[in-house]
């Protein structure tokens, strides 16, 4: 049978995709999306490793790990990995905001109720 | 040798009358062609220096379309408005550039700066650099990374919707004293209103600046490659939080958030482009 993880991890270095520790355009995260949806799309276990970046941005997230959410909403939680955000809760809280955007779209309309209160 | 002219009166501040009066100089210069422009400062008594990113813009365009050489009187720059020489703004705007120069020899100021709208190193060194290692900054207690993190939103969303390939223009301005921090983004491209009002045909039918501005910031987002729109909802959550303000001058409208509340005013004759301002305020525990 089957066993993930004895299955060997595709580990891809976002900064060496884009060339630089600045994850902060959708450019870049559009660069990223399109080196793994293939891989994603085939069920290789990809680890998406954050390691050696300096900035990261909501544009760059939702370019790249909301985007192979929105393409393989079935295969993305299964095959997709993300590592080294451990230790940023801003990038962990942007990677969340993408795949919530990209799953649950209405839920992330919501404006919480300080911001509500504006237009209201 | 007489040449047209146009003065700036009073305080120049980053609010709807400072954005007018920089808007009105552009409206009158634009009737000019291939020749001296003076921008008279004899009678303004302070400018924050951030506005000078709009400023900037508008004489580039005029330099390149209207061919204009524009005048500035360095005798005029003193006391409050040397800041003009200081932040670079001088050396670049006038023609005759002997009396200014590019960089502040004491590293008091934040200089004035142009980017590439794909340039995320250049913006990211500017940010961190000389906007956010300012001296003035180093007892000043706030959070410096979702700070960052918002001018870095501010940037990648510009460069996604302008819808032009001019540079941006951006410059910072610290208060050390009032415990502010200052900072505007200028783009020449298409505005808010445009592409909004092109995406939301058929549904909610925007067709108003405002209402554009205001949809955007409660998250609408008209990316085609992507999601989005959190960037400038995360920025005004920080500012409510904070105490900070949320400005953008789009099309027809300048929206304005502060002290809880949000301002809609009407820009008479607008220019091109958006200028977003940004205002954080923060403890200085010196």
């Amino acid at each position: 049978m089957f066993n993930p993880k004895k299955v060997a991890m595709k580990k891809i270095l976002i900064k060496d995709i884009i060339g630089t520790s600045n994850a902060i355009i959708q450019k870049f995260g559009l660069e990223v999306f399109r080196e793994i949806k293939d891989l994603i799309g085939a069920e290789t276990q990809v680890l998406l490793s954050f390691e050696g970046l300096t900035n990261v941005t909501s544009g760059f997230c939702h370019a790249s790990i909301g985007n192979i959410y929105q393409a393989f909403p079935d295969k993305a939680d299964k095959f997709l990995f993300i590592d080294g955000i451990d230790k940023n809760l801003i990038w962990q809280e942007k990677v969340k905001d993408a795949i919530t955007l990209a799953t649950n779209p209405i839920k992330s309309k919501e404006l919480d109720s300080a911001i509500s209160e504006l237009f209201a | 040798m007489s040449m047209p002219s146009f003065a700036l009166k009073g305080k120049l501040e980053t609010d709807f009358n400072g954005h007018c009066q920089i808007i009105n100089l552009f409206h009158d210069a634009c009737r000019y062609k291939n020749c001296w422009y003076k921008i008279d400062t004899d009678r303004l008594s302070w400018i924050d220096a951030n506005q000078t990113a709009l400023l900037l813009s508008i004489i580039n365009k005029l330099r390149k379309e209207n061919g204009l050489k524009f005048f500035l009187d360095y005798t005029a720059l003193r006391g409050d408005l040397n800041i003009l020489t200081r932040n670079g703004f001088a050396y670049y705007a006038a023609y005759d550039k002997t009396h200014f120069q590019k960089h502040d020899a004491q590293n008091t100021t934040v200089p004035i700066k142009a980017f590439k709208i794909d340039d995320a190193d250049g913006f990211v060194k500017y940010i961190e650099g000389p906007l956010l290692k300012h001296s003035g900054l180093d007892n000043a207690n706030f959070d410096r990374d979702k700070v960052k993190n918002h001018y870095f939103e501010i940037f990648d969303n510009v460069g996604i919707h302008s819808g032009t390939t001019e540079p941006l223009l951006a410059c910072g301005q610290l208060y050390p004293d009032a415990a502010v921090l200052k900072f505007t983004l200028v783009d020449l491209g298409s505005g808010f209103l445009k592409n909004i009002s092109n995406y939301t045909k058929g549904n909610e039918n925007i067709t108003k600046a405002a209402d554009a501005i205001t949809w955007a910031v409660k998250g609408g987002s008209t990316k085609k490659e992507a999601k989005g729109g959190t960037g400038l909802k995360g920025i005004l959550s920080f500012c409510l939080k904070h105490g900070g303000e949320l400005h953008i001058a789009s099309d027809n409208c300048y929206w304005h958030f502060r002290s809880k509340s949000i301002s809609q005013q009407e820009i008479p004759s607008p220019f091109i482009g958006t200028t977003i301002h940004l205002v954080f305020r923060f403890l200085n525990t010196s």
